[in-house]
């Protein structure tokens, strides 16, 4: 019981009889419950029991079989159109995962287990598994393993062995198929018998060994019969009666069918149909000239024709074809065929007649002339008939015959037909036949001459009986539009002008059409130099008589103006500057100009004012070209420009000349080009002769966004910082110091604006503003002395001086220390006056180095008038009351103090003008005690910023 | 070996000071083990004197005075064979008397040498106690070795000579139970050469001859259920097997009877109850299983402990483990070891009773050895006995599983091939008595008289049954 394999269910689900669906989620359910179990037990051997795996890999492929047929008919309910758009897989995840779990468990247990005596059976459970999949290739391998490692002639090997039959007939390698059959079929006689002698016959079948097929069949017709076997009778009278007909049989297939006591003659139709489905034409025609043979009925009779005809057509055998549906016709007068029949009767007919038009209109077939017409016969032939088939429709056929000539290229004969049918479906008032046969006209006179040499004979009748008959029809439309073209390919500009005028008409609202026939008409007038007509023709699109679209009319338009622009250039080049300059004012002064024509007017206006030396209309046709020239134009006249801008300079148009190097510097903004520097410094130099300090500082913005280099904007400051100072205007001067602080490489120019300031202030005596602009000037003056810029020495002069306060604090100081005796006293006193003087000599070193030649010269004048001063007080200090010889001793050590103190003073003086010559010190220098000073310009007021820091 | 040594060792311990200050000769060493063998003989302390007897033998090589085998009977009938067939065969073989050929045979046929084992105890006189005990091994023998009508006729003079053993002992005398055992041990033998020989129907009358208080009975009932089965009279077999319900019989939990209980429903396509016994087993007994593999896993050595679950199955709170255990208890080897222990216990009360001495030592001594050396067979066996449980509780799932999945395949088919699965159940036709079977209405009442003989009135549903 435990080794009981359940294989054979495996592989029957297709058994299944009604109620498959409930069945199927019945075994579906029992499955589930035997995987539970199957699981129970593993856990009770450990998940060391071979057999138990193997069960359940087998387990896992039966249920994945049948959720696959579930999947299947879940995925064949889909219409046609989704099934192609979906993702086939999707449909089939369920079985998938299951087959992946069956091979999951049988690998493993192959790994696990490799003496596993069963082995056979898990390779053939493998093979089925990847048979599953859809790999043939890897099934066989499985396979072909399963039959090595079974025991010879075990029910294993023999299983395996179908399976690879099985396998090797789906590779149409029959006799490898055939040798396993063979071979088993003669050890086991199971229930499976019979389908696998079905399959072996079938695989004999297809290596042509007939006669064998045929007995294998019988004998599974024979063994079916019983219940032991499955019953394939079913399948075998479905295909005997093709092994016979296939082995030229015919008789016996006959014979055979008789037994089965059914009206053969319809199982030879059944026989043939098979037959033809297969593509085999000929065992079919021959299946179905024998059945014809043996017909006693018009009904059977009825059917093989039908049959015939339908494989005359396979095998293009028209004349046959024609003939048997001849046959049928005259069947049909005795026999009614059913509607099925008359339907496919009809169809035969027209895809017949389809067929032989389309060789007939096939170059291959044209060569022979008299097959030509032979097929064409075919054809009316072929619609007689149909015509008695369809009362109704009677009066189609000579539009058909129409196209049939049509197709043979015997265009007359064909419009002939054409009439004829349009003349009896007028009478009829069939549309669809007028419609059809006027449109079959009108594609004939579209052949070319080549094909149709007496064509123009037909076109205008043609046309004039189409346009009678629809003269507003798109149709229409087009036979105007060819007839149109028929007049411009002779450039017949009075036709042309006659239909344009028509069509505009009859089609007020075809702009596209009407523009493209104002154009070729224009092309053609060009062409014949007809420009009064031209002019007449674009007044009257003006006027609106022809409609075009807006865009075209301005095109119009420029190709108008176009041509009286050349007139202007030649009136230019031949010196009518007069005319050339009312040419352009006319241009430039209408409506309709483009932009482009009316921005070439005015520059060409601007150089011609220019050519006459007028500045101001230079200066006026300069600006209004600018200001209406693309950015792209623009640049590409730069230098022109440039020019301009340089010749109103020269003439002292500052102004004009700022304005118009303003506008073009906002033209070129964002253009790469050096010009944009030298428009920037055009409009700020002429700004500043002009004096206009508000637009110079409008010139700042443009540095950032145009991308100017930081030179421009130093050059800008230094500008507007001096116009201010020019014009005194001290408030606005500070206000602008303060917003052009950013600015560091200026923070030299506005440490020196900001001491004129400090300084007017101070002469105003507005002396609570001093405090600020004190800040200021050390503020900028410290941030120059850290980028090593040098400052002006007004400024130097500033900051020495607020420096001076301390020093001269300090000199007060010494002085008020005054020597007496006794004479401890008097040492503390000197000793204090000498530390005293040293910390002045650091304060006047400090001060030098500031570099202010004003600042040195007072530092030093204190410190000399200092080391004096307290060498003249010791030297006349005398101690009262005292010896003689202690006064001359105290003198004695005075001196001795004394003279270092002068000698210093001396090398202090000598060393101030020392300083003073070698700096060339600019300061007016006035003593309090000697006159140092020498080369002082007095009330320097010009600034030279190209002398700042020197 | 070791133990005698050991034992020996004892003496001398205190006879030891005898050999230093003189030493004594072999024939005065025997003298002193046959006076305190007597001593123990005459006071009653048998299983005290175990190891004298068994020392006393080894050092007389077997050579032993006839009044020594009449003690030396007495012991081995109290204490059983087990405890002296570690003895040496030469030593055996030597002896003179039938407790010798005996102790031999036994230890021949748990060697597997029937033909020795046979000779031994062919040798044993008609009139010796043992005899009744020899026939049923000579029965045992020619049935292993399928002369089954030599086995028959020993099984049958087996009877006969228990029975008139019987007769001549009082029922509470220690050896009336042996002959009463070995007795219904030879009745169901009987039972077994006709169930050997396929003579089921000969088996069946031979099984309702044994007495249901006998201890072999509830062993013998499943045989008669797998008798039944095979005579393919499955409702008979689940009236046998639904004995086992019996509050009674629930200490005899052999998953066989689930197993066998399930079969007969499959045969009798009654595919619902097969389900239902095997849900039911698999509830009852999975955890079980674990839990028995556990303990084996966990005391891989102790003997002792085996010894405490089994003396201990009282107390147990684990009921389906309490049954387990207690089915141990009560099987008849255990049973013998431990009623050993028992009495043991009782003697070494009585031996502190005795005042003071070498020999009250001596015995104490010897008492402890015993008792230990009990419970550790008892151990040994009782773990033997757990192992063989679970790997029964194992196959058994199996079994079930296996039945299942051919429940589960047969309906599967019945659904592939369309056929029909199961038809309706029957009734009292179905019954098949025969005149030693009365009639039992099922009525979940259990009386002891009438265990096993009720039987099921079952109709097999296969389609294929008439």
């Amino acid at each position: 019981m435990k080794n009981k394999i359940l294989l054979f269910l495996v592989f029957t689900t297709s058994v299944f009889a009604e109620s498959v669906t409930e069945k199927r989620q019945e075994i579906i359910n029992i499955i589930n419950e035997e995987i539970k179990e199957v699981n129970r037990l593993s856990r009770q051997y450990k998940q060391k029991n071979p057999s138990v795996l193997f069960r359940k890999s087998e387990l896992y492929l039966e249920k994945g079989r049948i959720v696959k047929e579930i999947e299947n008919e879940k995925f064949l309910e889909l219409s046609v159109q989704k099934r192609r758009k979906v993702r086939k897989n999707d449909y089939f995840k369920g079985s998938y995962s299951l087959f992946v779990r069956a091979r999951s468990v049988a690998t493993q247990l192959l790994k696990s287990f490799p003496g596993y005596d069963r082995s056979s059976d898990v390779y053939y459970i493998l093979g089925f598994n990847e048979k599953e999949f859809g790999s043939n290739k890897k099934a066989l391998e499985y396979l072909q393993k399963a039959e090595k490692y079974a025991k010879p002639g075990s029910k294993s090997q023999i299983r395996a062995q179908n399976a690879l039959a099985e396998i090797y007939y789906n590779q149409k390698k029959y006799r490898k198929a055939i040798d396993y059959y063979e071979k088993n079929l003669k050890i086991l006689k199971d229930r499976w018998w019979t389908k696998d002698a079905y399959n072996l016959s079938w695989s004999h079948f297809r290596i042509r060994n007939y006669e064998r097929a045929i007995d294998l069949m019988k004998k599974v017709e024979e063994l079916s019969k019983k219940p032991q076997y499955i019953d394939m009778s079913g399948q075998v009278e479905k295909d005997i009666g093709l092994f016979y007909a296939e082995s030229g049989k015919i008789r016996e297939g006959v014979e055979h069918y008789k037994r089965y006591g059914k009206d053969y003659t319809l199982e030879l139709i059944t026989i043939a149909t098979f037959l033809r489905e297969q593509g085999k034409y000929a065992q079919a025609l021959s299946v179905l000239t024998e059945a014809l043979k043996i017909s006693k009925t018009d009904k059977n009779r009825a059917k093989i024709l039908i049959s015939r005809i339908q494989l005359f057509d396979k095998y293009e055998k028209f004349n046959y074809h024609l003939k048997d549906c001849i046959s049928l016709y005259k069947l049909t007068k005795n026999y009614e065929l059913t509607s099925d029949q008359k339907e496919l009767f009809k169809f035969q007919i027209k895809r017949q007649v389809g067929k032989l038009q389309k060789q007939i209109a096939n170059p291959t077939y044209k060569k022979s002339k008299a097959v030509t017409e032979q097929k064409i016969k075919a054809v009316v032939s072929y619609l007689a008939l149909l015509k008695d088939l369809e009362p109704n429709k009677k009066d189609d056929s000579n539009f058909y015959m129409a196209e049939t000539y049509y197709q043979g290229d015997f265009f007359d004969k064909a419009i002939d037909s054409y009439q004829a049918a349009f003349k009896e479906a007028s009478k009829r008032g069939d549309k669809k036949i007028m419609k059809l046969s006027m449109e079959g006209m009108l594609s004939a006179i579209g052949q070319p001459m080549s094909k149709f040499p007496n064509r123009d004979k037909y076109i205008y009748p043609v046309f004039n009986s189409y346009l009678a008959y629809d003269s507003r029809s798109t149709k229409a439309k087009e036979i105007y539009k060819r007839l149109y073209k028929n007049q411009y390919e002779k450039k017949n500009s009075v036709e042309m002008k006659k239909l344009l005028t028509k069509y505009a008409n009859l089609f007020p609202k075809d702009v596209k059409n009407q523009e493209k026939m104002v154009n070729s008409l224009i092309e053609v007038y060009n062409n014949k130099k007809e420009t009064g007509q031209l002019a007449l023709l674009m007044s009257e699109i003006s006027d609106g008589k022809f409609k075009i679209s807006s865009k075209t009319k301005k095109e119009l338009f420029a190709v108008y103006q176009k041509i009286e622009i050349k007139r202007i250039e030649q009136d230019l080049a031949k010196g009518n500057y007069k005319e050339a300059i009312n040419g352009y004012l006319k241009i430039y002064s209408n409506d309709k100009t483009t932009t482009k024509a009316r921005a070439n007017a005015a520059y060409n206006l601007m150089a011609i004012s220019l050519k006459g030396q007028k500045l101001q209309e230079t200066y006026n046709w300069g600006l209004k070209a600018s200001k209406i020239m693309t950015d792209k134009d623009f640049y590409t006249y730069r230098s022109s420009f440039l020019s301009v801008s340089k010749y109103l300079f020269e003439r002292l148009q500052f102004s004009a000349s700022a304005d118009l190097s303003h506008r073009t510097l906002g033209k070129i903004c964002k253009a790469k080009t050096k010009l944009k520097s030298q428009f920037f410094n055009n409009a700020v130099i002429n700004y500043r002769a002009h004096g206009n300090i508000n637009k110079l500082k409008s010139l700042r913005r443009l540095v950032k966004i145009c991308g100017l280099p930081t030179s421009s904007l130093v050059l800008l400051d230094r500008e507007v910082l001096g116009l201010y100072h020019e014009s005194q205007k001290y408030e606005s001067l500070g206000l602008y110091i303060g917003s052009v602080r950013g600015n560091k490489e200026i923070h030299p120019d506005l440490a020196y604006y900001s001491t004129l300031i400090y300084n007017y202030y101070l002469e105003k005596k507005i002396f609570y503003k001093l405090k600020e602009w004190k800040a200021t000037i050390l503020s900028y003056y410290n941030s120059s002395q850290k980028m090593n810029k040098k400052v002006p020495v007004q400024v130097l002069d500033s900051i020495a001086s607020f420096n001076m306060g301390s020093l001269e604090s300090l000199d007060n100081k010494i002085d008020q220390v005054k020597l007496s005796f006794p004479e401890s006293v008097f040492n503390s006193r000197l000793q204090r006056k000498l530390q005293m003087l040293n910390s002045l000599t650091a304060e006047a070193l400090k001060i030098q180095k500031i570099g202010s030649g004003r600042g040195i010269v007072t530092a030093f004048e204190i410190l000399v008038s200092s080391y004096l001063k307290v060498a003249e007080e010791i030297n006349v200090f005398e101690p009262k009351g005292k010896s003689p010889q202690y006064v001359a001793s105290f003198k004695k050590s005075m001196r001795e103090i004394i003279s270092p103190l002068i000698k210093k003073a001396n090398e202090y003086e000598r060393q101030a003008q020392k300083i003073i010559s070698k700096d060339e010190i600019l300061t007016e220098y006035k003593s309090r005690y000697r006159n140092f000073s020498y080369n002082v310009f007095d009330n320097m007021k010009f600034y030279d910023y190209e002398r700042v820091g020197r | 070996m070791f133990r005698i040594i050991g034992s020996l060792l004892i003496i001398l311990s205190f006879s030891g000071n005898l050999y230093a200050r003189k030493k004594l000769s072999h024939d005065r060493v025997l003298e002193i083990y046959r006076k305190n063998i007597t001593y123990a003989y005459d006071k009653g302390f048998d299983y005290s004197a175990v190891a004298w007897i068994k020392e006393y033998l080894y050092l007389s090589n077997g050579i032993i005075p006839s009044d020594m085998t009449r003690y030396i009977n007495r012991a081995v009938l109290k204490v059983g064979a087990k405890n002296f067939q570690g003895l040496n065969l030469k030593v055996l073989n030597r002896g003179r008397g039938s407790v010798f050929r005996y102790i031999a045979a036994k230890k021949q046929f748990s060697l597997g040498k029937y033909q020795e084992a046979k000779a031994e105890l062919k040798r044993i006189s008609g009139n010796s106690a043992f005899y009744p005990f020899a026939l049923n091994y000579l029965a045992v023998i020619n049935y292993l070795e399928k002369q089954y009508s030599r086995s028959l006729e020993y099984f049958n003079t087996c009877i006969a000579i228990s029975d008139k053993e019987m007769g001549s002992k009082d029922r509470d005398n220690y050896i009336y139970k042996q002959y009463k055992v070995n007795r219904d041990i030879c009745i169901a033998g009987k039972a077994r050469v006709f169930y050997a020989q396929r003579k089921l129907d000969r088996a069946d009358f031979l099984y309702l001859d044994l007495d249901k208080s006998s201890i072999v009975w509830p062993t013998v009932l499943i045989e008669e259920a797998w008798s039944s089965y095979y005579q393919q009279n499955y409702n008979r077999t689940l009236g046998k097997l639904v004995t086992y319900n019996a509050p009674l019989l629930r200490y005899f939990a052999n998953p066989e009877i689930y197993v066998l209980r399930a079969m007969s429903y499959l045969k009798l396509c009654l595919y619902p109850d097969v389900n239902y016994v095997v849900e039911d087993f698999y509830k009852r007994f999975e955890s079980l299983a674990g839990r028995i593999e556990r303990i084996l896993d966990k005391n891989r050595k102790g003997k002792i402990y085996y010894y405490n679950l089994v003396d201990s199955y009282r107390s147990m709170k684990d009921q389906e483990l309490m049954y387990v255990i207690k089915g141990i208890y009560k099987s008849p080897n255990i049973k013998a070891f431990i009623d050993n222990v028992k009495n043991a216990e009782i003697e070494r009360n009585r031996i502190y009773k005795i005042g003071s001495g070498i020999i009250k030592k001596s015995l104490l001594s010897n008492i402890n050895d015993f008792i230990l050396t009990q419970k550790t067979v008892i151990g040994i066996a009782a773990k033997a006995k757990i192992q063989k449980h679970a790997f029964d509780l194992r196959k058994a799932f199996q079994a079930m599983s296996y039945m299942r999945l051919e429940v589960l395949g047969r309906r599967k088919e019945s659904l592939y091939f369309d056929r029909k699965l199961t038809g309706k159940r029957g009734d009292v036709r179905y019954l098949d008595r025969n005149d030693k079977q009365y009639f039992w209405n099922f009525i979940s009442e259990f009386w002891s008289d009438e265990l096993g003989d009720y039987v099921f009135t079952l109709p097999s549903e296969c389609p294929n049954e008439k």
